[in-house]
């Protein structure tokens, strides 16, 4: 934490090598996208691979650019983008509170706990069919199958995050008097915000996972619908475009996430 | 020396106006397994300013008996007769790790509804008076073992308890910063005029800190023997271990705990 000025030699290597060493990842990094992408096409044109079945870079990019003009391409990844969003908030928020209500009763804990077991290890996929009888063939079917996914998980992992708080933190406000709602909002809820936000991590995964299986199953709209319908008419090129776009918006959806972690952790820092 | 045996008139101290009053306390554990008597019959008298430490064999149920005497847990029979609530300190400071030192110590009084406006004055005056003013912004993170324990000991006093429990509050502090927290404890404890329950298995740190000593058996705990602790001066603890007394006091505490460990 010495001032700039007086830095060692010694001090001053360190900084340098950290910062090629920084450099050469990230080159690294950009460098493999980049040789794969240029193999790809190259060998895509040398007909060494055969576009037709595994497309090729720059026809890909000829289906975005037409995507967009037509503006479809906007209208599908709306389509994801609403659904996973409220597959999310339903599943979560849900989720959230049902482990509220398991850490406040630890009786209905005990009770409720082989049922969270099966539903945990049952494959969620299997209740689509279900879904789509009950919920129709459409957004609500896509939103309940991503609800059903992250839902499990987040219950499981936020109850045993609450349940992991130190109990002499508890015997602490206990002794000041301090009631269960208290001992919750004080201390229960605080020191468990990392396992809260690494289970947000995990469920707005899940929420795309549910998301797209629901589209798969369903079929009218979404990045999903594209996928399933580009391998069915045998374009290539639009399944390839759908899976990339979908993958750009996972990792936007994790920086999110990770974005709100930065802020509400600082404490640890 | 002054000893006194189990149970007589509340342990040496007069009849009137004992701020603690310990009444026949028994506890008994449940457990699938099996049952656990833990305390057996304990009366303690504690007046208002005194500092009692309460020394036993590790797992003789000093821990509970303070958890009893907050009201944390039930005693099976007998009654604790004290001004709640009752300031307590536990074995580490436990400060809250997403709360500066200031919201640290505003904690009691958040957590009891207390007016906000007439605290604050006191937490600040006492964080200016006890060395942290400068660290109130800071995380707990940021300060040493000592200030956290100082920290510790200012979420305790702003409630103004009249009464402080302390449970083994330097157990998890290295040796060196053990002694200077002690005296600093210590220190500020006789300074605020707080009646005091301090519980250690250290016979070293109850001998320095206290009025009485009170030997507790072990499981079940009943008092054994309770020791009236007088050094010429009313000096800090760090002095006191070099005061001659200090050895006479602690042989004798020692055996008293000893022999106990050898017929056990």
């Amino acid at each position: 934490m010495s001032a700039s000025a007086e830095q060692s030699p010694e001090r001053k290597t360190y900084l340098r090598k950290r910062r090629i060493h920084r450099v050469a990842v990230l080159l690294s990094q950009i460098m493999i996208l980049l040789v794969f992408l240029l193999v790809w096409e190259l060998a895509a044109n040398a007909r060494f691979i055969d576009p037709f079945i595994t497309s090729q870079p720059s026809r890909m990019l000829a289906t975005i650019l037409r995507l967009h003009q037509d503006g479809s391409l906007y209208m599908h990844v709306w389509v994801t983008i609403v659904e996973t969003f409220w597959g999310f908030i339903l599943g979560t928020g849900g989720g959230f509170l049902c482990s509220v209500l398991l850490w406040w009763s630890r009786s209905l804990n005990e009770i409720s706990e082989p049922y969270l077991v099966v539903l945990n290890a049952l494959p969620k996929v299997a209740l689509g069919p279900l879904l789509i009888v009950w919920l129709g063939n459409g957004s609500a079917a896509i939103i309940g199958m991503a609800l059903l996914i992250s839902i499990v998980v987040t219950i499981i992992s936020l109850i045993s995050g609450f349940q992991d708080v130190d109990p002499d933190k508890i015997k602490l406000l206990q002794s000041f008097g301090a009631s269960r709602l208290q001992i919750l909002t004080k201390v229960v809820l605080p020191s468990s915000l990392p396992t809260i936000i690494s289970t947000l991590k995990v469920s707005v995964g899940l929420c795309l996972v549910g998301v797209i299986m629901g589209e798969f199953l369903v079929s009218q709209a979404g990045l999903g619908y594209l996928i399933v319908y580009g391998s069915q008419v045998f374009k290539l090129d639009l399944v390839m475009v759908s899976i990339v776009i979908l993958a750009a918006m996972a990792a936007i959806l994790y920086f999110i996430v990770s974005f709100f972690e930065k802020r509400l952790l600082r404490w640890q820092k | 020396m002054d000893k006194f045996p189990q149970n007589s008139s509340f342990g040496g101290a007069s009849m009137t106006a004992f701020q603690v009053e310990l009444d026949h306390i028994s506890m008994t554990y449940q457990s699938p397994s099996t049952e656990t008597e833990a305390i057996a019959d304990v009366c303690l008298g504690i007046t208002q300013g005194e500092f009692v430490s309460i020394v036993g064999p590790s797992g003789c149920g000093k821990s509970t008996l303070l958890d009893i005497i907050c009201g944390l847990v039930k005693p099976t029979q007998g009654s604790v007769r004290l001004q709640r609530p009752a300031g307590y300190m536990l074995q580490r400071d436990y400060l809250l790790e997403w709360r500066t030192i200031r919201q640290n110590c505003l904690l009691g009084p958040e957590l009891q509804k207390h007016k906000m406006k007439e605290i604050r004055p006191y937490v600040e005056h006492l964080l200016e008076t006890y060395g942290l003013a400068e660290f109130a912004d800071h995380y707990p993170r940021q300060l040493s073992g000592g200030m956290r324990q100082r920290a510790a000991l200012i979420r305790t006093l702003a409630l103004k308890p009249d009464v402080l429990l302390l449970d083994e509050p330097f157990s998890a502090l290295d040796y060196q910063t053990r002694l200077a927290v002690v005296d600093d404890v210590w220190d500020i404890l006789r300074k605020e005029n707080k009646t005091v329950i301090l519980v250690t298995h250290d016979i070293a740190e109850a001998i320095s800190m206290s009025d009485r000593v009170v030997v507790l058996t072990a499981r079940p705990a009943r008092v054994k023997i309770i020791y009236q602790v007088k050094f010429s001066t009313a000096d800090p603890p760090l002095q006191r271990r070099q005061d001659e007394k200090f050895r006479i006091y602690f042989d004798a505490i020692w055996k008293e705990l000893d022999i106990y460990v050898s017929l056990s």
